[in-house]
């Protein structure tokens, strides 16, 4: 496995300047404001003192480099801040709505992976057949569809019409299970409480939808190519000359080296939908991370906003990771290879 | 298929009406005066829709455009160029990608003050590189190529070489890239305007114009309905167009 050290050693010394430049984006953030951060944070109306007194807080007196410096050294340290609005650490608040954004996420995820992926292989053995081509352009549409749209179409439907589903939020308050871990459907089960449970299922259900069409329809695009291009390949011939049923071809040979770029693909899209929630997090007042980031932004809360980013990025790059990790584990060509 | 729906969704591009927005301040939601019904303030569902379309296309034709020339003149000269200028360029590039796009984007907007103007600058710096990636990876394979060795060797200086050998060459995944990003484009900005960060009222912007209608789904859906499906159109037509360019660029290569 030496050829594997080697690549995430390597993989890992690219990300020191990657994050340093992430803290840069994140700092500048509040300068690149045309006019005043301080009076946009407080309004116009706010009294001088106050000012003066938020000027003073986040160091903004000191000279750029000077400033840059001490928030890189916080933020090192773990102190994000404080928010303007509710004065609380900026970490806390954003470590109390990220279980909301992962379970999001997660169940998003549940969905999407296998649906698409049996849409593809479908898709893949049915050739130009009609189905093909319906699921090529359903797989279209899920990508052109704005998220925002579908999951208020979705909302209509089946919350206010039918009213199958609950509109929005993530459990009823009244059934609202015991903190453990913060994933909701987790700790309900952990502590026995049923009807928590199936409230919090019930919450998930339409915004997981939602979430899960882009993904959905890349997998299933994906998952159709990749099977496409192993499907004539030579060695699928001769397992078929030699007498296999289609099915054990398909399923045993074809499947495996086509998973390969799905599930690149899959990773990079864990990481993406874990940003891309906050439109389906406002829809459905979702109290997750994403829905944080808008709020802070209209609020004007920087520190907030310049947390939340950092946090999002180093999540995104940390999965990315881990995606480039499992992706030279399984592909053996950058396992076995030695220098 | 491709091209078909392709053009018939292009057509957005018509301004056609030079309906006032403001029509006559009829109570919310009707629907066959208007031919898709009103929204809260009276106004015109429809007029909305065609200069809303007006408002996306120009937005995202500009955003594209200007992230296409970046990117590609950065991707070029980042691969032509090679060893610490390509690593400079590839890592700031990779930390504008550390971020998901739409949230770096409603960061910078908020920064810098939300507007259709800064919403464009956004999502410019956020596709930026996407295509600087492409066009380096097509730099590179051109740069080891016979007719550039050659020049090279005659002495043709490096600019020259850039511009008219490897930058055309580039071209033809760059158009896929851009074609598909315009559907991102077209998709972002609505989601911008949607969450109040992108066009401001009373400007028609399909994202804007549905958070709005947002308000009153239980009585007239519609206001909320039609911009959406708009948006859906328009990113469903530039998908279309991207695979199609994408499918005759690649026969073509294998030539």
């Amino acid at each position: 496995m030496q050829g594997m050290a080697a690549f995430a050693i390597k993989r890992l010394l690219l990300l020191p300047p990657v994050l340093l430049g992430v803290s840069i984006i994140s700092f500048m953030l509040l300068h690149i404001t045309p006019g005043d951060p301080v009076l946009v944070m407080l309004g116009e109306s706010a009294a001088p003192g106050q000012v003066e007194a938020l000027r003073e807080e986040l160091g903004l007196n000191a000279p750029l480099p000077v400033q840059y410096a001490r928030y890189l050294t916080r933020i090192i340290q773990g102190d994000l801040g404080r928010s303007i609005w509710t004065r609380s650490p900026v970490l806390s608040e954003i470590l109390l709505r990220l279980p909301a954004t992962i379970e999001l996420t997660l169940a998003s995820m549940l969905i999407a992976i296998p649906i698409g992926f049996h849409l593809g292989v479908f898709s893949a053995t049915n050739r130009n057949a009609s189905v093909d081509h319906a699921v090529r352009l359903f797989s279209l549409s899920g990508v052109s569809v704005p998220v925002f749209w579908s999951g208020l179409m979705l909302q209509l439907v089946f919350a206010m019409y039918l009213g199958w589903l609950p509109v929005s939020g993530r459990v009823d308050s009244w059934a609202e299970p015991s903190r453990v871990t913060g994933f909701y459907i987790l700790d309900s089960l952990l502590t026995g409480n049923s009807a928590s449970s199936v409230s919090c299922i019930r919450h998930i259900v339409l915004p997981a939808v939602a979430q899960s069409l882009m993904t959905l329809a890349l997998v299933s695009r994906m998952t159709r190519s990749s099977m496409l291009e192993v499907l004539w390949e030579d060695y699928i011939r001769t397992a078929r000359a030699k007498g296999l049923s289609e099915q054990v071809v398909v399923y045993k040979h074809a499947l495996r080296n086509a998973l390969i770029p799905t599930i690149t693909v899959i990773g990079i899209h864990f990481a993406w939908m874990l940003g891309g929630s906050v439109l389906v997090e406002v829809v459905f007042s979702w109290p997750g991370i994403g829905r944080l980031m808008f709020e802070s932004i209209t609020k004007r809360d920087y520190p907030v906003v310049q947390g939340n980013l950092l946090v999002y990025a180093a999540i995104f790059l940390l999965s990315s990771l881990v995606v480039d990790l499992l992706y030279a584990y399984i592909d053996p060509r950058i396992r076995h290879y030695k220098r | 298929m491709a091209v078909v729906t392709a053009t018939a969704v292009l057509s957005p591009l018509t301004p056609s009406d030079p309906n006032a927005i403001h029509l006559e301040d009829q109570l919310a939601l009707m629907t066959i005066k208007h031919i898709l019904g009103a929204d809260f303030h009276g106004r015109d569902v429809f007029s909305r829709l065609v200069h809303g379309a007006r408002v996306t296309m120009v937005v995202a034709t500009v955003t594209v455009m200007v992230a296409a020339v970046i990117g590609t003149l950065t991707g070029a000269i980042a691969g032509y160029v090679g060893r610490k200028v390509d690593a400079i360029i590839m890592r700031t590039m990779d930390i504008i990608l550390s971020f998901p796009a739409i949230v770096l984007a409603m960061a910078l907007t908020a920064a810098l003050g939300p507007s259709l103007q800064n919403s464009m600058i956004s999502i410019t710096v956020v596709t930026i590189p996407a295509i600087a990636r492409v066009a380096r990876g097509q730099t590179l394979v051109v740069k080891e190529m016979d007719y550039v060795q050659a020049a090279r060797a005659i002495g043709v200086d490096d600019a020259s070489i850039i511009f008219r050998h490897i930058i055309p060459n580039c071209l033809g995944p760059i158009t896929v890239q851009a074609t598909l990003y315009m559907a991102v484009s077209i998709l972002t900005t609505a989601s911008l305007g949607f969450l109040g960060l992108g066009a401001q009222p009373p400007t028609p912007e399909w994202g804007a114009d549905l958070a709005e209608g947002m308000r009153y789904m239980r009585e007239a859906p519609w206001v909320a309905a039609f911009p959406g499906l708009a948006i859906f159109t328009a990113a469903l037509g530039f998908n279309l167009l991207g695979d199609g360019l994408a499918d005759i660029m690649n026969p073509r290569l294998r030539e």
